[in-house]
C-alpha cells in the first residue's frame, strides 16, 4: 500500500513538473518525434489495430502525449467528427459527474441512496455503487448470455422505461461494500439518484454545464430512458478527440486550466483498487481486472496474489472500457492518452498488445 | 433451413423469457448507428444484427425512425434530437 502511494505521488509529480497545456475545442497537434515517440514503432501499433487479418475491427485510434495529438486514424465510415458510441466507457463520465457533484458539496461518498430510493438497503452509499460493490443481485452479460442477462432486460425490455427503479428492485445479496460485482445497473441507479440530488430541472443540462462545457466538448449525445434519466451505463456518443479530454482531466488530478472540477483526493481514490474488489475472489482473469471508482485499473495485486491484468503496460495505467473493444487508456507515468474505438463483434482486441505497442514507441520524456 | 427449424423449436421459450429484446436491440442500435454515427445501411445492419435474425425492418430515413420485427414482436426506435439521440418509442 505504501509502495503504491509513493508511486502515485512520484507519477503525480512527474506530470505536474511540466505546465500542462490544455486543449480548447481541438487538441494542439504535434509530430510523434517532437513528443518523444518513435514514429515507426508507433506505426506498428496502428498496423496491428487496423489489420484485417486480426479478429478485431478497429475504426478509430488516437494517441495524445504531453497534451498534443500525435497521431489518429479512422476507418469503416468513422471520421474525426463521428459521434461514436462508447458503451460502458460512459461509466467513467458518471464517475466524473459524481466527483464534480461532491466537489460542489451537494453530496458525499457516504450519502445513502435510500433517501430517494427507500426500497434499497439503508446502508447502501454512493461510494458502494461507484465501487460496484452495492451487493445487489446482478447478471451482467450481453450476447454471450442473453437469456439470463439483466443488463439486456434493463436496456431493452423490462427496465428501459425507468432503469434506476428497475435496478433498485434487485435483491440485496451481499452487505453493501463487501462484494464486487460489475454492474451496469449500479451506474444507472447512480444516474437516477443524481437527478434527485440536483433536481429534475438542473439535471437536464447538468452533464453539459458541469462537465462537457468546461472541457469544450461541443457535440455529444447522451441517450436517456423514458423517464429522462441518462443511461450512464452505456449510451454516450462522442468524438474520440473529446473522449480523450476526460483522460486529460483525470491525468491532471481533476484540474482543468485554473479550475479544480474534481478534488484530487477523489481522483486518487478513483484509480486505486477498491476494498470490495480486493476482498472478492472472481473467476479467471476477472480476479486481476482491478477496479477503482468507475475506472478499470492495471494495478499489481499483492493483496490477491495476482499480477496486473495487462502485464506489458505500466501498472499506473487506468482505463475506461466498453463493449466491442471501446477503450480510453491513461498512463500517467508516460503522460500518454490513447483512445481506441471499434466494433469487435467477433473477438475483442488484445488490449495488452495494442497498448504495449504504443508504450514501446515512447522513447523519450 | 436448419436456422428456421432451430428458431421454430426455441420460439416459445424465447417468447416466454426473452420478450422483445431482438427487435428492441436492432431498432435502437440501428437507429444510433445510422442517425447518430451517420454510417451506411450495410454497416448498421451488420452492427445491429445478432444470432437471431430480424424478420422484417422498415427504415424511415426522412423521419429517422426504425421499425423491426423478430420472433413475433415489433419495436420502433426514433431519433429524438441532437442531445438525446435515439429512444425506443413503442
Amino acid at each position: 500500500m505504501i509502495k503504491r502511494l509513493i508511486s502515485t505521488m512520484l507519477i503525480s509529480f512527474s506530470v505536474f513538473a511540466q505546465t500542462p497545456q490544455y486543449p480548447e475545442e481541438e487538441w494542439p497537434v504535434s509530430t510523434p518525434e517532437e513528443q518523444g515517440i518513435n514514429a515507426q514503432k508507433l506505426e506498428r501499433a496502428f498496423q496491428f489495430a487496423f489489420d484485417d487479418k486480426e479478429p478485431h475491427r478497429s475504426d478509430t485510434l488516437l494517441v495524445i502525449r504531453h497534451g498534443k495529438l500525435v497521431k489518429e486514424l479512422y476507418r469503416d465510415g468513422a471520421q474525426a467528427e463521428t459521434l461514436h458510441r462508447i458503451w460502458s466507457c460512459t461509466k467513467s463520465f458518471v464517475g466524473a459527474l459524481y466527483g464534480i457533484t461532491i466537489n460542489k458539496r451537494l453530496l458525499t461518498l457516504d450519502t445513502t441512496i435510500s433517501s430517494y430510493y427507500p426500497i434499497v438497503d439503508k446502508r447502501l452509499t454512493v461510494e458502494n455503487m461507484l465501487m460496484m460493490s452495492s451487493g445487489l443481485e446482478w447478471n451482467e452479460g450481453y450476447e454471450g448470455n442473453p437469456l439470463r442477462s439483466q443488463v439486456i432486460r434493463m436496456l431493452y425490455t423490462e427496465g428501459f422505461n425507468d432503469m434506476a427503479t428497475y435496478v433498485s428492485r434487485r435483491y440485496q445479496v451481499y452487505k453493501p461494500g463487501t462484494h464486487f460485482q460489475y454492474s451496469s445497473g449500479e451506474t444507472n441507479l447512480l444516474m437516477g439518484f443524481l437527478k434527485e440530488v440536483v433536481g429534475e430541472e438542473k439535471y437536464e443540462n447538468y452533464p453539459w454545464v458541469e462537465l462537457f462545457d468546461p472541457l469544450k466538448i461541443k457535440n455529444v449525445i447522451w441517450q436517456r430512458d423514458q423517464k429522462g434519466t441518462y443511461v450512464g451505463s452505456s449510451y454516450l456518443f462522442m468524438r474520440a478527440r473529446d473522449f480523450a479530454k476526460l483522460g486529460y482531466l483525470y491525468l491532471h488530478q481533476g484540474k482543468w486550466k485554473e479550475t479544480q472540477l474534481i478534488e484530487a483526493e477523489y481522483i486518487r481514490k478513483s484509480v486505486q483498487p477498491n476494498p470490495g474488489f480486493l476482498s472478492t475472489k472472481l473467476d479467471g482473469e476477472w480476479n486481476r481486472h482491478s477496479y477503482g471508482m468507475h475506472w478499470w485499473l492495471n494495478a499489481d495485486l499483492p493483496e490477491k496474489n495476482e499480477p496486473r491484468i495487462y502485464p506489458d503496460v505500466p501498472n499506473d495505467a487506468y482505463f475506461a472500457l466498453g463493449h466491442h473493444g471501446q477503450t480510453l487508456a491513461v498512463i500517467p507515468s508516460l503522460d500518454l492518452i490513447i483512445v481506441r474505438y471499434g466494433s469487435d463483434k467477433k473477438q475483442n482486441i488484445d488490449r495488452n498488445k495494442l497498448i504495449s505497442l504504443i508504450v514501446q514507441s515512447v522513447e523519450k520524456n | 433451413m436448419k436456422k428456421s427449424l432451430l428458431l421454430l423449436i426455441i420460439l416459445p421459450f424465447l417468447q416466454g423469457c426473452f420478450p422483445k429484446v431482438i427487435s428492441s436491440f436492432y431498432s435502437r442500435e440501428y437507429c444510433s448507428c445510422r442517425f447518430i454515427e451517420n454510417r451506411e445501411d450495410q454497416y448498421c445492419h451488420w452492427y445491429a444484427s445478432n444470432f437471431i435474425p430480424i424478420f422484417s425492418r422498415e427504415i424511415d430515413v426522412e423521419n429517422k425512425k426504425v421499425t423491426s420485427s423478430s420472433v413475433g414482436f415489433t419495436t420502433s426506435a426514433s431519433f429524438i434530437n441532437s442531445k438525446v439521440g435515439c429512444q425506443i418509442i413503442e
